[in-house]
């Protein structure tokens, strides 16, 4: 399957080629193309399944404030950086 | 010393350095030996921290002599997989772009484990950046494959190889590791060693590289499913430096004598080699000594898939800098100095398809969790990969793992031991996963298995 031609497998493959081509050899540009397949066909068993409207995104969002107990990741507050 | 300590479980080590037949300082002599001496051979160790340790060792045993006995690791050595920050040593997440790299502030994993008493002896090594880039090999670490202790063409498994390494070798009593998708339970089953992945949450990842957001855990590898659990207790709890930390409280239940409902999810040996589905099998007959055993089936849904596309788009996200400069070009493996390019082209709407997909194998995997007290599955699906050939894995979509794609998708606890000898004289394992939060639930299944086995005393001639 992975070797058969694919038009979405195609068009996204040319993208990373466009971007990264340059440092890529020819090898590694086939290699790449059969991940991007791969990568499509996980994609289809996904959009393969139906859900409702209602099945949001397993991922708690919440809203900011400094003053509330729950805070943000602390990299984002600046600390956790890393010094070299 | 060396013969009364060596190869003893953390619970034991414990008991004889509170009776003060132990010294903390010479437990730490003793280790940070084989930590300097050994550990060379099997490339486990990135920075042995002699002065810091012995500092710490010190500390342990003036206060255990003065009848401050802070709890079980009190005086034990250990190792931390080096993607832990650590402000007394570099911490190179195992990738050569941050072999220098120090941070000035401890992870909360290493202070909650100092705070316990326990005495930080080295970072150890890893796959570099957790080897969320997609390597395919063993030879992906700027320290070198990490070879495993019982035999020296083979590999450790990863990416908390050192870890694995360095607790099958003696090296330290436990180590720390962390999982995404199978880092503890692979080398923890390809070492002949205990590991625990706690749910995610349970854990602060505070200090912690991150390779993925929602995927990341931290979790012990000793020699015994008690040990994890001593060390999970020490390490397990809220951090406002971390707000997926939950709150919800945790302490390691050791007791025994219970019976259990296992589950089996039907075909889970699929893909697997005869001796693991052979020791497996004989496993399964163990358990029905202590409990009963039924095959469960799971809807068909892209489990693998889902994980993956979750997988490979966080890491991208984390590490996009060092990728589109190309960064990625210093890395050891060949395969992941151009592969992660191809994650761009990954739909933003397949990657939030993926996160409410995760929502059905969530509410899925309780549904059918929530009838036993684990599932039960091969740990591997082989024995440990030879050093110098490319390795089946899900990550890599050549090989099935519903169990390692449901329960890190979904962020469950499991628990890996050792469960026979495989065709090649190496190690085989069985794994128990619990519901969310469930962690006692595996432990204490593990250590029931354990307590009729022994596979677990059995350790590599190393010396």
């Amino acid at each position: 399957m992975a070797d058969t031609p694919d038009p979405e497998t195609d068009t996204l493959f040319e993208i990373v080629r466009q971007r990264y081509g340059a440092r890529l050899t020819g090898e590694q540009l086939d290699d790449l193309r059969k991940i991007v397949r791969g990568q499509v066909d996980a994609a289809r068993a996904l959009r393969a399944v139906r859900l409702t409207n209602a099945d949001e995104p397993f991922q708690r969002f919440a809203s900011y404030r400094a003053d509330d107990p729950l805070t943000l990741p602390s990299p984002q507050r600046g600390e956790g950086k890393a010094r070299s | 010393m060396k013969a009364q300590v060596l190869f003893k479980p953390v619970r034991e080590l414990g008991a004889l350095v509170r009776a003060r037949q132990a010294s903390p300082v010479e437990l730490a002599e003793l280790y940070l030996d084989r930590l300097e001496r050994i550990g060379p051979r099997y490339n486990a160790v990135v920075t042995v921290m002699r002065d810091h340790a012995l500092v710490q060792a010190r500390r342990a045993e003036g206060e255990i002599s003065a009848g401050r006995w802070r709890g079980p690791l009190h005086g034990i050595p250990y190792g931390a997989k080096d993607l832990l920050a650590t402000a007394a040593a570099p911490t190179t997440w195992g990738a050569a772009p941050y072999r220098e790299q120090r941070f000035d502030f401890d992870a909360t994993v290493i202070r909650k484990l100092e705070a316990a008493g326990a005495v930080l002896c080295a970072k150890l090594a890893m796959i570099e950046l957790a080897g969320g880039m997609g390597y395919r090999q063993p030879n992906a670490s700027f320290t070198g494959p990490c070879i495993n202790p019982w035999d020296a063409q083979a590999w450790t498994g990863g990416s908390s190889s050192g870890s694995g390494a360095g607790v099958a070798s003696g090296l330290v009593p436990f180590a720390i590791g962390s999982e995404t998708w199978g880092s503890i339970l692979s080398p923890a089953g390809y070492c002949g060693l205990a590991g625990l992945r706690p749910t995610y949450g349970r854990v602060s990842r505070h200090g912690a590289m991150a390779l993925c957001w929602t995927l990341d855990k931290l979790g012990p590898l000793a020699l015994t499913a008690d040990d994890c659990g001593l060390v999970l207790d020490a390490i397990a709890g809220p951090d406002p430096d971390d707000p997926t930390a939950s709150d919800r409280p945790y302490r390691y239940d050791a007791a025994g004598g219970r019976s259990f409902r296992f589950g089996v999810i039907k075909g889970v040996t699929e893909g697997c080699e005869e001796a693991v589905v052979e020791n497996f099998t004989r496993s399964l007959e163990t358990l029905r000594m202590i409990g009963t055993v039924e095959e469960v089936m799971l809807p068909e849904l892209p489990w693998e898939q889902i994980t993956r596309i979750i997988l490979q788009v966080e890491a991208a996200a984390a590490f996009e800098d060092l990728i589109e400069a190309g960064g990625i070009a210093e890395l050891a493996a060949p395969e992941v100095r151009y592969t992660p390019y191809a994650r761009d082209v990954i739909f933003a709407k397949d990657y939030v398809k993926a996160l409410r997909l995760r929502g059905v194998m969530a509410r899925e995997a309780d549904r059918v969790l929530s009838r036993y007290d684990a599932l039960v599955a091969p740990g591997r699906v082989n024995e440990a990969p030879l050093l110098g050939q490319e390795f089946r894995s899900a990550i890599g979509a050549t090989a099935k793992d519903v169990m390692g794609a449901i329960g890190n998708g979904a962020g469950l606890p499991a628990v890996c031991v050792p469960n026979g000898i495989g065709a090649r004289g190496l190690p085989t394992s069985i794994q128990f996963m619990s519901r969310a939060w469930e962690e006692n639930s595996a432990l204490a299944a593990a250590r029931a298995y354990q307590s009729l086995t022994d596979w677990h005393g059995r350790h590599p001639t190393v010396e």
